[in-house]
């Protein structure tokens, strides 16, 4: 199905560590089956999704910047991926050797890009008081808002929405959609751990059985036990909270989609450089996820 | 003349203010110590030392000349010489004078903690780091994250290059192999790695106890010189 017009779609993660690039990466593979798509890396100082693709990004957006407003092929400098996946990133650059490309130079980089494919994505770095992030918001038909299943991040979600609601801002709040990545939160390992945590809990209720037998008749002894197994269970928590839910939902935040957890792959294919399967937990849920946003910039179009 | 440490990472979600928090906490056991979140908008130090300072949000231009007196108000009720400031809505924060508020801190602390953005693009990070008289620059044991550890020391002038020190934080297992393979990428010598310690990712709080804790508490320990009482 080819798109009617081309659209552009953020993705941004106002805190650090959250998947944004990788899912950045991801969501263009999915979308990139039925349509042409670009993925932009505006982190210029380090463009982490190009890199998960295992990719050079060349000076893809310096040779973007010097076109100077002509007629360009972007795709002629853009890395091809796969057949219809292209990628615009910076180049690896150290401190100091970043020279700041003006919004206005990447501003023209997503206008070439909009012309030419049919779903452009751009992955956008944190700071909101630097122009680029900020104009690219404004340009942007969608935002993807990453969050993630912890107190602090619904928080995050919550002041984001503050924020560019506000008038100095001047971005129309129903332009967020919030995107709930659990994929990597709740990891294998901890389970590993807290099975261990229990099992060592059972060697000195035996133990006990053994040496004191005369504790098991004190109600005392089962409760500080029962303490001891919620307290070793409780970091594994990681839904959200009530608190944190109803504060969602005051704020009239209500989730888009969720990523569900899915450490195995999802660290595969950042260590390796590859795409998620749409067999693995999380390429099923990219799918669907881009199937989502087609209806929904279909219907924003509208 | 107090000391400025600032903690950077050219990578996002490495545990920087959880480190920046910890150092700022256990620094302040001895002497005053001040902690300047310089995150704008998603600042996190305030939830890991459970702290919300007294001049809030709309309070904020009222300390943006950072004199000591308004420095001292920002007291951490359980820690009397911890001094928090947050950053305040980024739209406000391009106001502040980042040189002359640091230049205000040390005068007015032993220990000043800097939490750095980790992007390039934010104007504060080129202050933080000029001024610093250490910067711990935060990595894990990540090809992506050493690559951008990397770049971002081949980028540092003498000056710079010479007052940074790695800190790797262990926040997942990883093969020894692995391990060896980034330390011999990076290239440059570790000043302190942090253990694999799990459950401190679910909570962003201030755990003395915990491995990651017990850590931050030897590393503080170093920072502050043997003739202090």
């Amino acid at each position: 199905m080819a798109a009617a017009k081309k659209y552009v779609v953020s993705i941004y993660s106002p805190l650090g560590g959250q998947g944004a690039s990788f899912i950045a990466s991801q969501l263009v593979h999915q979308l990139a089956k039925t349509n042409t798509s670009c993925l932009v890396d505006l982190n210029l100082d380090y463009s982490a999704s190009i890199h998960y693709l295992s990719l050079n990004p060349a000076d893809a957006f310096r040779k973007s910047a010097l076109s100077g407003g002509e007629e360009t092929l972007l795709s002629s400098f853009a890395i091809r991926v796969e057949n219809n996946y292209f990628a615009v990133g910076a180049p690896l650059l150290g401190y100091g050797q970043f020279a700041e490309e003006t919004h206005e130079a990447a501003k023209e980089l997503v206008d070439q890009c909009r012309a030419e494919f049919d779903f452009t994505i751009i992955d956008l770095p944190r700071p909101l008081h630097v122009e680029l992030t900020k104009s690219m918001l404004k340009m942007s038909d969608l935002i993807l808002v990453l969050g993630e299943s912890s107190d602090y991040s619904a928080q995050a979600c919550i002041k984001l929405k503050e924020i560019v609601s506000d008038k100095s801002f001047a971005i129309d709040p129903k332009k967020l959609l919030f995107l709930f990545n659990k994929s990597m939160t709740q990891d294998k390992s901890s389970w590993t751990i807290f099975i261990w945590q229990v099992l060592a809990l059972l060697v000195v209720l035996v133990a006990v059985y053994f040496l004191r037998p005369q504790w098991f008749s004190n109600p005392v002894f089962f409760i500080v036990g029962l303490i001891i197994l919620m307290r070793l269970a409780w970091p594994r928590a990681r839904d959200l909270s009530k608190t944190a839910s109803s504060k969602l939902a005051k704020s009239q935040i209500s989730f888009f989609h969720f990523l569900p957890h899915d450490s195995k792959s999802c660290r595969m294919a950042i260590n390796q450089g590859h795409f998620l399967d749409d067999n693995t937990k999380t390429g099923r849920s990219l799918k669907e996820l881009a199937e989502k946003l087609k209806t929904k910039l279909a219907a924003v179009q509208k | 003349m107090g000391t400025v440490f600032a903690i950077f990472s050219p990578t996002g979600g490495v545990g920087v203010s959880t480190i920046a928090a910890h150092l700022a906490y256990f620094l302040s056991e001895t002497r005053e110590t001040g902690i300047l979140d310089m995150i704008p908008d998603f600042g996190s130090i305030t939830d890991i030392l459970s702290f919300c300072p007294k001049p809030s949000s709309n309070k904020f231009p009222l300390i943006f000349e950072a004199s000591t007196p308004i420095l001292s108000e920002l007291t951490h009720p359980k820690r009397g010489h911890l001094k928090v400031f947050v950053m305040p809505p980024s739209l406000m924060a391009q106001q502040i004078d980042w040189k002359a508020f640091i230049a205000s801190a040390r005068k007015s602390f032993a220990y000043t903690i800097l939490d750095l953005p980790h992007t390039y693009l934010a104007p504060e990070l080129t202050v933080g780091l000029t001024y610093a008289d250490q910067i711990f620059c935060v990595g894990e044991y990540h090809w992506a994250t050493i690559q951008s550890l990397k770049a971002f020391f081949d980028g540092c002038d003498i000056n710079l290059s010479e007052k940074c020190k790695v800190i790797i934080n262990r926040s997942e297992w990883l093969p020894q192999e692995v391990i060896d393979e980034c330390r011999l990428n990076l290239g440059r010598e570790v000043y302190a790695e942090i253990p694999y310690d799990p459950p401190l990712e679910a909570a962003r709080k201030i755990r003395e106890n915990s491995a990651f804790g017990k850590a931050m508490k030897r590393m503080a320990a170093g920072l502050i010189p043997e003739d202090t009482p």
